[in-house]
C-alpha cells in the first residue's frame, strides 16, 4: 500500500480531469505532487478497464455509472436512484440525499480518472457574453475574468483534452482563436442523421417573442480521436496504447469507451513522471485543516482497506499547496465539513446543471440510429442573443442514438411487443422499420445561480467510513422552464422543416416522464414539462471579484486560505450552455500557473 | 406538451423496469444440466427460428444456441423444457410447411397457452436482448419458483449477440464496432444506403 512520504509542494484531492492536469502540470516543473483519490485504481490497467467493459455489456440498465462496480466506502449515485423520484423527494434511497422541490438527476463518480471515465467528450467553449451575463442581460453574475483572458488556456486545454474540430466551424457568438491556432485533431465526421437535420435546419424558422430565428447544424467539438493535425499525436487506451487511436464507433460514449478513444483522466495521469508524483488511492479526504494565520496545514483522509469492508485507516498528508479538486459536490462538502473557505457563506450554493430537455420523433426514412458517437453535430443558433434578459440559452445535441433516454430503444420496444405476443417475422420487421427512423433532439439549457440551489451535509446522513453524504436542494426557476417552452417550438418548427407529420413528433411529457414538472406560461397557459441531469455539476465553490460575494478569486484561490485553491466545475459563476469540462481543465490551468508563482 | 400521444402503450411494469438494479441480480452458480441430447438441440432451435424470424443459421452464429438452451433447462428443467419444444415440434408438423399457419399455430398453442407462453415470451425477449424475465410471479407459484429465475442479462455475450441490433441494422453498443467514420455512410433503406 503506498502512503504519502514527507511532505509535497502539493497535496491534490481528487484525481479526475481538472486535479491530474494541474498535477501534469506541476510535475512537468519538477514540483512534488501527492495525489488522494476516493476510489479504486481498476482502470489503470487495460485489463481491468475491459473488466469494466463487461459489467457494462451485463447491466440490465445501462446508465453513466453501471460499467463502474459500486464502492460502499466512495459512493456513486446510481441512475436508478434518482430517474422518476420527485414526486417522492425527499428521496434518501441513493448516495446523494435528495431534498428537492426537484430531483436533480445528475449522477459523477468517485473513481480514479473521476467523471471523465463515462462522460461524453464534449468540448464546446463558452461564448463570451457567458462570462458578462449582469452587464449584458442583467440577470446571474459577471465573472471576475474574461473569454478574451482565458484564451490561452482554452488553447492549452483542447490540447491537453485532445478535442477534435475544425476552428472555423466553432466561430460562434464571438467566441475566436488566435492566428496560427487549430485543434489539435480535425473534427469528427458528421452522421448521415446530421446531414438530415442540416436539410430541415437550412429550412426552418421560429418566432419566439417579436423576432424570427434561423438555425444551422455545425459539427461538434470533442474530446474523441479523428484524424491528428502536425504537431499532435493521439493516444490511444492507457496499457494498450495502439488501441483506440481513433475514435471506432462503438456507440456507448456514456458510460464506456470501450477502446478509450475518448480522453478520460486516467490518460493524463499515464503521461505524469512517476519521480514527482505519489498517487493514493481508496483515500477519501474527511477534513482540511487549518492553521496559524488561516493557512491550510494538513488534509486529513481515510484510506479504506476495500469496497467490501468498512475497516480504514486516518492519516494527516501535508504540503506547502492544498488543491481541493474532488468534484463540485464533494469539494463543497469538504469544505463544509472542515469549516473552510466559507466567508463568504457561499459553498455549496448556486448549484447548477444543464438541465436536458429532449424532443423526439420519426423521421420518415432511416437516419441509421444506433451508430457512431453520441452527437456529432449540434445547433448552436440560441446560445447567445437577446432573448436571454427573458430565458436561458441553449445548445441544440443532435442525438445519434435514437430515442436512446427518452423512450429505452431497443429494450422497451423488444419488452412491449414481447408482452403483446408480437414475435418471429413480425418483431424483426416492426423493429427494422421504426428504430433507424428515430430522431431524439437534446437541449442543454442554462441555469442561473441561486443560492437556495445548494449542496448542505447534516449528521444524520453518513456514509459507512463516518463521512457526509451530499444532501441535495435543487430546483429549476422560470428562466429555465421559459427556456423549455421556446426550445419545445423551435423542436416542432424544426421536425416539420424536415418533413415530419405532426402525427409522428412523439414528444410528450407525463407524471410519469423523469423530472416531470408543469409551467405556467406568460400566456397564461399550464403545460407539462421534463428534464433529465447533465451530469453538470456547477457552480458551488464559485470565484468572483470580491471574497464577500465568491469562494475563490479568478485564479481559484480561496479568499480565506492562501495556500487553498478549489478548481472543477464548481468554479463557474454562471454557466451558459457549454458542457464544463472543457472549461474547467482550463480554469485549472490558470490556477496552476498561479501554483506555480506561489511556489517560486 | 406537443403531443398526448406515445407510440405504443407504457411498457408493462417487469420487474426489471421497475427495480433496475447496478449490480445485476445474483447470477448464482447454475446447475450444469447434462448435455442435450442432438434431437433436443434441433428442436430449440427450430422453435426459436419460429420465435426470432431469424433463420438456423443465423441462429448458430451467434453461438447462443446451447448458452440459452442450457439456461433455460436449468430454471424451469427438463420436462417444462421438453413440453414447450414438443408444443413448437406439433406446431411445425402441424403446419405443413406454410409460415403463416404456423405462426397462427405458435401465436395460439403456445404463446397464449397458460404454462408455456410466458416461456415462448421470455425466449423471445432472450433471443432478442440476452435477457431473461423473471417468471410471472403466478406462473412461478403454479410451476415452481427456481433461485436462478431472476431478471438479468444472462451473459456480456448474450447482450452482444442480441439479434435487436441485427434488427435494426445497427451494432450492439460498446462491442463490434464498425470502425470510424461508418456512421457518415447511408444507412440500410436510405437513399444511397445498402
Amino acid at each position: 500500500m503506498t502512503l504519502p512520504q514527507g511532505s509535497y509542494d502539493a497535496v491534490i484531492i481528487g484525481a479526475g480531469p481538472v486535479g491530474v492536469t494541474i498535477a501534469k502540470t506541476l510535475t512537468d516543473q519538477g514540483k512534488r505532487v501527492l495525489l488522494l483519490e476516493a476510489g479504486r485504481a481498476s482502470g489503470l490497467s487495460y485489463d481491468g478497464w475491459l473488466s469494466y467493459v463487461d459489467t457494462y455489456r451485463s447491466a440490465l440498465v445501462k446508465e453513466p455509472n453501471s460499467p463502474y462496480p459500486p464502492n460502499a466506502n466512495a459512493q456513486s449515485t446510481y441512475g436508478q436512484d434518482i430517474l422518476n423520484l420527485h414526486k417522492r423527494v425527499p428521496i434518501l434511497s441513493g448516495y446523494q440525499v435528495e431534498k428537492g422541490p426537484l430531483a436533480f438527476g445528475s449522477t459523477y463518480l468517485r473513481s480514479l480518472g473521476g467523471t471523465s471515465l463515462h462522460w461524453l467528450g464534449t468540448c464546446p467553449r463558452m461564448v463570451p457574453a457567458d462570462f458578462r451575463m449582469k452587464s449584458e442581460y442583467g440577470v446571474g453574475v459577471d465573472w471576475p475574468l474574461t473569454y478574451d483572458e482565458l484564451q490561452d488556456y482554452y488553447c492549452k486545454a483542447e490540447w491537453m483534452l485532445g478535442v477534435s474540430a475544425n476552428k472555423e466551424e466553432q466561430e460562434h457568438f464571438g467566441i475566436w482563436f488566435p492566428d496560427g491556432y487549430d485543434y489539435p485533431m480535425e473534427r469528427i465526421p458528421p452522421s448521415y442523421s446530421d446531414t438530415v437535420y442540416a436539410k430541415g435546419a437550412a429550412r426552418a424558422t421560429v418566432r419566439l417573442g417579436d423576432r424570427e430565428y434561423g438555425m444551422s447544424v455545425t459539427s461538434l467539438a470533442q474530446a474523441r480521436n479523428s484524424v491528428p493535425r502536425a504537431g499532435y499525436t493521439p493516444r490511444g487506451a492507457v496499457g494498450a496504447p495502439h488501441v483506440g487511436q481513433r475514435c471506432e464507433g462503438n456507440a456507448s460514449c456514456i458510460p464506456i469507451c470501450p477502446v478509450q478513444a475518448k480522453y478520460s483522466a486516467l490518460r493524463t495521469l499515464n503521461e505524469m513522471d512517476a519521480n514527482f508524483y505519489t498517487l493514493v488511492t481508496q483515500a477519501v479526504a474527511s477534513r482540511l485543516l487549518i492553521g496559524e494565520n488561516g493557512r491550510i496545514s494538513g488534509v486529513e483522509f481515510k484510506r479504506y482497506e476495500s469496497e467490501g469492508s468498512t475497516q480504514y485507516a486516518t492519516y494527516t498528508a501535508t504540503g506547502t499547496l492544498y488543491i481541493l479538486a474532488a468534484h463540485s459536490v464533494e469539494s463543497a462538502k469538504l469544505l463544509l465539513a472542515s469549516g473552510a473557505a466559507n466567508s463568504s457563506d457561499q459553498v455549496g450554493r448556486n448549484l447548477m446543471d444543464h438541465p436536458f430537455f429532449l424532443t423526439w420523433a420519426l423521421n420518415p426514412t432511416p437516419v441509421g440510429a444506433f451508430r457512431g458517437p453520441g452527437q456529432t453535430s449540434e445547433i448552436p443558433s440560441f446560445r447567445d442573443g437577446p432573448f436571454r434578459s427573458e430565458f436561458a440559452a441553449f445548445r441544440i445535441d443532435l442525438g445519434n442514438w435514437g430515442w436512446d433516454i427518452a423512450t429505452f430503444p431497443p429494450n422497451s420496444n423488444v419488452q412491449i411487443a414481447a408482452s403483446q405476443n408480437v414475435f418471429g417475422r413480425k418483431m424483426r420487421q416492426q423493429l427494422g422499420d421504426q428504430i433507424p427512423r428515430q430522431l431524439r433532439v437534446g437541449y442543454v439549457m442554462e441555469q442561473l445561480p441561486e443560492p437556495a440551489n445548494r449542496v448542505t451535509i447534516d449528521r444524520e446522513f453518513m456514509d459507512p467510513i463516518g463521512c457526509y453524504r451530499p444532501v441535495i436542494h435543487y430546483n429549476i426557476s422560470d428562466y429555465t422552464r421559459e427556456g423549455m417552452v421556446s426550445a419545445n417550438k423551435i423542436s416542432n418548427a424544426l421536425f416539420r422543416a424536415m418533413g415530419i407529420k405532426d402525427d409522428d413528433i412523439f414528444t410528450h411529457f407525463t407524471p410519469d416522464s423523469p423530472g416531470y414538472m408543469t409551467y405556467r406560461t406568460r400566456e397564461g397557459e399550464v403545460v407539462p414539462l421534463s428534464f433529465y441531469g447533465s451530469g453538470h455539476h456547477m457552480g458551488t465553490h464559485r470565484m468572483g471579484v470580491s471574497r464577500t460575494d465568491s469562494v475563490t478569486d479568478r485564479h481559484s484561490r480561496s479568499w480565506d486560505h492562501e495556500n487553498l485553491y478549489v478548481v472543477g466545475c464548481g468554479s463557474m459563476p454562471t454557466v451558459g450552455s457549454a458542457n464544463p469540462t472543457l472549461t474547467a481543465v482550463a480554469l485549472g490551468l490558470m490556477a496552476a500557473d498561479d501554483m506555480l508563482t506561489q511556489l517560486g | 406538451m406537443s403531443r398526448t400521444r406515445q407510440p405504443q402503450p407504457r411498457p408493462r411494469a417487469t420487474s426489471a423496469m421497475a427495480h433496475p438494479s447496478h449490480d445485476s441480480p445474483a447470477r448464482a452458480p447454475r446447475r450444469s444440466p447434462a448435455p442435450p441430447s442432438d434431437v433436443t438441440r434441433k428442436h430449440f432451435v427450430d422453435l426459436s427460428v419460429v420465435l426470432t424470424g431469424f433463420d438456423d443459421a443465423e441462429l448458430w452464429g451467434t453461438g447462443m444456441v446451447e448458452p440459452y438452451l442450457d439456461w433455460l433447462r436449468s430454471v424451469v428443467g427438463d420436462q417444462r423444457t421438453g413440453d414447450l419444444l414438443s408444443a413448437g415440434q406439433a406446431a411445425i408438423d402441424a403446419a405443413g410447411g406454410k409460415p403463416a399457419v404456423l405462426e397462427r399455430l405458435v401465436l395460439m398453442d403456445i404463446l397464449e397457452d397458460d404454462t408455456l407462453g410466458p416461456l415462448a415470451r421470455n425466449l423471445v425477449v432472450l433471443w432478442y436482448l440476452g435477457q431473461w424475465n423473471q417468471l410471472p410471479a403466478d406462473w412461478r407459484d403454479l410451476h415452481g419458483a427456481s433461485a436462478i429465475d431472476q431478471t438479468c442479462i444472462i451473459s456480456p455475450e448474450a447482450y452482444t449477440q442480441g439479434l435487436a441490433w441485427k434488427a435494426i441494422h445497427a451494432h450492439p453498443t460498446g462491442a463490434k464496432m464498425p470502425g470510424y467514420g461508418s456512421w457518415a455512410l447511408p444507412p440500410v433503406g436510405a437513399e444511397g444506403g445498402a
